[in-house]
């Protein structure tokens, strides 16, 4: 069994905590996404896991055994690094091999393994090159077939994907996705790109400042935020963020946010309740806000007018950098709109996407449902 | 605007004109100083100049063939092998060992380092003279074994005539022959032991240089490689084995390169510490030549045993010019 | 806790080297700092009681001369050498013309070759130009012999200088030499100074230039009146010693103080950019 489990992990680095008081349980099979800025300590999480760093604090757990003491190499763990670490001097079959030689394991299994991980990633050509002659697409590979042979525990991913160019990175996204699928190992992978979180995992965990924010399916991070910074972070372009107050009497309770008042949907207005009076953050992402002349069917439209700064032309859709009052939004609307620089024009928000966070704190009050059909069924395949 | 163009080629002209015209004064000097004098060594060397006066008489290879018949300069062949072998191999074995070691962490590293490294600092003649009376037989190192009690480890050191060679007597002697290698079993082809105080010597002189260059060596090989081979299941011995040392031959070939081509031509150092030694035990074909020309005055002779040492000094340097400069022009 | 004991065994071995390479060093001092009386062979490693310069007294008697004429001939030559190599290194990086290449190859090969195959021509070309036997003429040699060294340092310190900047200047206007004075020369002065010691240390301890160039023993550098002092059968070995840690001095406290710089320029030569 190769679930994994950081039991209140903490790591500094002299007086920089680097990962802060972390309990994170990672289920075998799973494709887990640590996620989150640059220097939030992701990095470490999974260094840890591989033996790279000593633990200052905690726990962690490979299927059952503490690793805490255990030397890297016998974790029985295979890692992809973000500039792939490729031994120099050495060919592609032999950057392969090495950690089965390392261990001893008799030739003619190292070449089965080899050759057999080499036509999986499509380089069987490039045995015999050295890495100074491979493109980064190619030496990615190579870092990937070194891992594979490996028949590891759990594969750990350090941002594999930041040095390819965009086109690239779209390709890998899917292989790697198809190669957790064909190999069904535990992935953990690491990366600041929430796009590569959404596309990949079964389950994403956000981590700020060493913390970990939130850990979820793609969608619960998607409609339920736990947080602002969560709510931020997913999603591109980010939720617009409106301050406002809630306001008005219990039994007819308002979202005001300066430029506008928004009613309280009944079914969240008992969750709202305790916090009458407050202030507030009030969350709509650019695709809930819509030109009422293409609104898709069942949703609930709230209107609301703003002045429209700037449009960009995106080709499957516009943005619209708009001003309601003082307040910017953004709207990712039809690409059909009418909608022109320097004019007002008209919009609804679906009511039924707003989120709402206490301006203070920054969590969630209230969350909205998860559309049914995009709610995950009872896992018993072990995707 | 034609004149524009024409006053921008000239000005570019003019430049290149002033940048060679910059250098020149070197070129020439090093034209002259360098290859000119070879060229006249060269000359000296297939003439008949024997005395005071010069003669330039061409007398073709005379010179040569008589050289590597001469019983001394054989020695100083065999003497130039053995030293190159030892001296070289001891500096790249120290330096590389302690610069493993002051790689992981330690604490005065610096301090370390610059004791090593001082030695570089002093002159080839302060070397030999103070070493001449470390491994002086009554004195130096020798008095210590006897404090020690070691009294086993006192020896001649310089002062030791003895030759290690194949006897044709014994048994690999006999297997030499057998192959028709008859001509190694010879004290031609031995070890002279006196040479051993020099190689030592050279070796407290240059050993910092090669741990500083393998210990740049060592630093520049990204952390992320050992870390990855650290993963794939490779304990540390592993690492050193078959990443660390793959990867620090271009440092190794430098270390052989510089300390081969300073070993070929050794005169500094035998000159104060030893001379020639017993039977010429601690000669080299430097201080031979620097014998034959000023003070025997056979220019003639000495001029060839310099051709011969810069012919073998180019076999080494030559390569690896070309093969270092190349690699820069296709970075 | 194995590690700790790989800890012990490794820092083991390198006080163990220490000590090796300052033996030497102990043995010049100590026998330096005894008195006339205390000095015997075999009493060579024994702490001297007291601090007596006798030893240095005597050994400085014989060699203040010689220790000047080093002086007087290593300033000059380090300071030409110094200017002589910045601007080649200049021309050979930023004013690349056909064959520059070839050049760099040529002067690189003149840092390799044994000055045996010079020696002769040498000392006849000194005497005709009245130099032989002149401090003049031994600084004349190094100064050419030094060319290859310090044209490579230069070039190698100054190939990090971007040609941005020199281009820059050069659509400003400036001339090959403005460039120079304005740009290259206030950026070289850690260049400089790694050439200057790289150069002082060198020159001040050679012997063979010094040993063929000048005969008169009132005229020689210090290098050669200590090998001269220690081959001699009446000059007493403590006297020796310390003869020859006054001659290692200059150098040595140069190393002690710019030591920094001293190991650039070992990497500059070594490792060849």
């Amino acid at each position: 069994m190769a679930n994994v489990r950081y039991e209140h992990v903490t790591k500094r680095f002299g007086e920089v905590v680097a990962v802060n008081d972390l309990s994170l349980e990672i289920e075998d099979k799973e494709f887990l996404v640590l996620v989150g800025p640059s220097g939030c300590g992701k990095s470490t999480v999974i260094r840890l896991l591989a033996g790279l760093e000593p633990l200052t604090a905690g726990d962690i757990y490979i299927g059952d055994h503490l690793v805490n003491d255990l030397p890297a190499r016998d974790r029985d763990i295979a890692m992809v690094f973000q500039s792939y670490a490729l031994y120099p001097h050495m060919s592609v079959y032999d950057n392969m091999a090495f950690g089965l030689k390392m261990r001893g394991t008799p030739k003619d299994s190292i070449h089965r393994r080899v050759t057999e991980a080499a036509e999986i990633l499509g380089i069987q050509d490039l045995l015999k090159r050295k890495p100074a002659q491979l493109s980064g697409g190619q030496r990615q590979r190579v870092a990937l077939g070194r891992a594979i042979v490996r028949e590891p525990l759990v594969f750990l991913f350090d941002e594999p994907l930041s040095n390819l160019d965009a086109k690239l990175r779209v390709q890998t996204r899917a292989e790697i996705s198809k190669l957790h699928k064909r190999l069904g190992t535990t992935f953990i992978y690491v990366t600041h790109d929430q796009i590569e979180a959404m596309t990949m995992a079964t389950r994403i965990a956000v981590i700020k400042d060493g913390i970990l924010y939130q850990v979820g399916t793609p969608e619960e991070l998607y409609f339920q935020p736990d947080n602002v910074f969560v709510a931020g972070f997913i999603g591109s372009p980010s939720m617009n963020f409106l301050p406002g107050t809630l306001a008005g009497a219990p039994d007819a309770m308002a979202l005001q946010v300066g430029a506008f008042e928004v009613s309280v949907p009944p079914e969240r207005a008992a969750a709202l309740a305790p916090h009458l009076g407050a202030a507030i953050t009030v969350g709509i992402r650019p695709e809930d806000i819509h030109d009422p002349d293409f609104l898709p069917p069942h949703v609930r439209a709230y209107p609301i007018r703003a002045h429209v700064d700037v449009s960009e032309m995106m080709g499957n859709e516009k943005f619209l950098h708009l001003l309601a009052g003082a307040q910017p939004l953004l709207a990712r609307v039809d690409p059909r709109t009418k909608a022109r620089p320097g004019q007002d024009m008209d919009l609804t928000l679906d009511v039924d996407r707003i989120h709402i966070f206490d301006a203070s704190t920054e969590a969630a009050l209230a969350r909205i449902a998860i559309p049914d059909e995009l709610r995950e069924p009872a896992r018993s395949d072990g995707r | 605007m034609r004149t524009r163009g024409r006053r921008l080629l000239r000005t570019v002209f003019s430049e290149q004109a002033a940048a060679i015209a910059l250098i020149v004064p070197s070129l020439v000097a090093v034209a002259v100083f360098v290859y000119g004098f070879i060229g006249w060594s060269a000359l000296v060397s297939v003439s008949e100049w024997d005395t005071v006066r010069p003669d330039y008489t061409y007398v073709g290879l005379r010179n040569f063939r008589d050289l590597f018949d001469n019983f001394r300069f054989q020695i100083d062949i065999r003497n130039t092998v053995v030293f190159t072998v030892f001296f070289v191999g001891a500096c790249l074995v120290i330096g590389f060992v302690v610069a493993s070691i002051l790689d992981r962490h330690i604490m005065g590293e610096g301090l370390f380092r610059s004791i090593y490294l001082f030695p570089m600092a002093v002159s080839f003649i302060v070397t030999g003279v103070v070493w001449r009376w470390l491994l002086a037989p009554r004195a130096g190192v020798n008095i210590l074994f006897d404090k020690a009690g070691a009294d086993a480890l006192e020896n001649g050191w310089y002062t030791n005539p003895d030759v290690v060679y194949v006897h044709a007597s014994s048994p690999l002697g006999e297997a030499l022959q057998a192959v028709g290698l008859g001509f190694l079993a010879d004290a031609n082809f031995g070890i002279p032991l006196a040479m051993f105080s020099v190689v030592i010597a050279a070796t407290w002189q240059m050993s910092g240089f090669v741990m500083v260059m393998y210990l740049a060596g060592l630093r520049a090989i990204p952390e992320e490689i050992k870390e990855a081979a650290r993963v794939d299941g490779a304990s540390e011995l592993q690492i050193q084995r078959h990443i660390s040392l793959p990867l620090l031959r271009p440092v190794t070939l430098s270390a052989m390169i510089i300390l081969g081509h300073q070993s070929l031509k050794i005169f500094d150092l035998v000159v104060s510490m030893t001379r020639r030694g017993p039977g010429f035990a601690t000669d080299v074909p430097a201080l031979y030549m620097f014998e034959t020309t000023f003070q025997g005055n056979r220019f003639s002779h000495g001029a060839a045993i310099s051709i011969v040492m810069l012919l073998a000094v180019s076999v080494l340097v030559v390569p690896y010019l070309f093969w270092s400069l190349r690699k820069e022009a296709r970075l | 806790m194995t590690i700790r004991w790989t800890r012990v065994a490794m820092y083991t071995v390198l006080v163990l080297f220490a000590l090796l390479y300052l033996m030497p060093i102990y043995v010049l001092l100590v026998t330096g700092l005894k008195s006339f009386e205390e000095v015997s062979l075999e009493q060579m490693w024994n702490l001297p009681s007291g601090l007596q310069f006798d030893s240095f007294r005597e050994a400085y008697g014989k060699l203040d001369s010689n220790l000047a004429n080093s002086f007087k001939m290593v300033i000059p030559a380090t300071i030409v050498s110094c200017a002589l190599g910045s601007i080649n290194g200049y021309v050979l990086t930023k004013w690349r013309f056909p064959g520059s290449d070839v050049v760099f190859f040529l002067l690189l090969f003149g840092m390799f070759i044994p000055y045996q195959s010079v020696l002769i021509p040498l000392v006849r070309t000194l005497q005709q130009m009245h130099l032989y036997g002149s401090l003049w003429g031994l600084a004349l040699t190094h100064v050419v012999y030094g060319i290859p060294i310090t044209t490579l340092i230069f070039r190698n310190y100054y190939a990090n200088i971007p040609t941005e900047l020199v281009e820059a200047a050069k659509i400003d206007g400036a001339s090959i030499f403005g460039i120079y004075t304005r740009i290259v020369f206030p950026l070289s002065l850690p260049g400089f100074v790694v050439v200057a010691i790289w150069q002082f240390t060198s020159i001040w301890n050679d012997f063979l230039f010094a040993a063929t160039v000048t005969s008169n023993p009132n005229i020689q550098p210090v290098t050669v009146a200590l090998n001269n002092l220690a081959g001699s059968f009446i000059v007493e070995w403590n006297v020796q010693m310390a003869g020859a840690l006054i001659a290692a001095l200059p150098t040595l406290v140069v190393y002690v103080v710019l030591g920094r710089f001293f190991v650039r320029g070992l990497m500059a030569g070594a490792l060849r950019g």
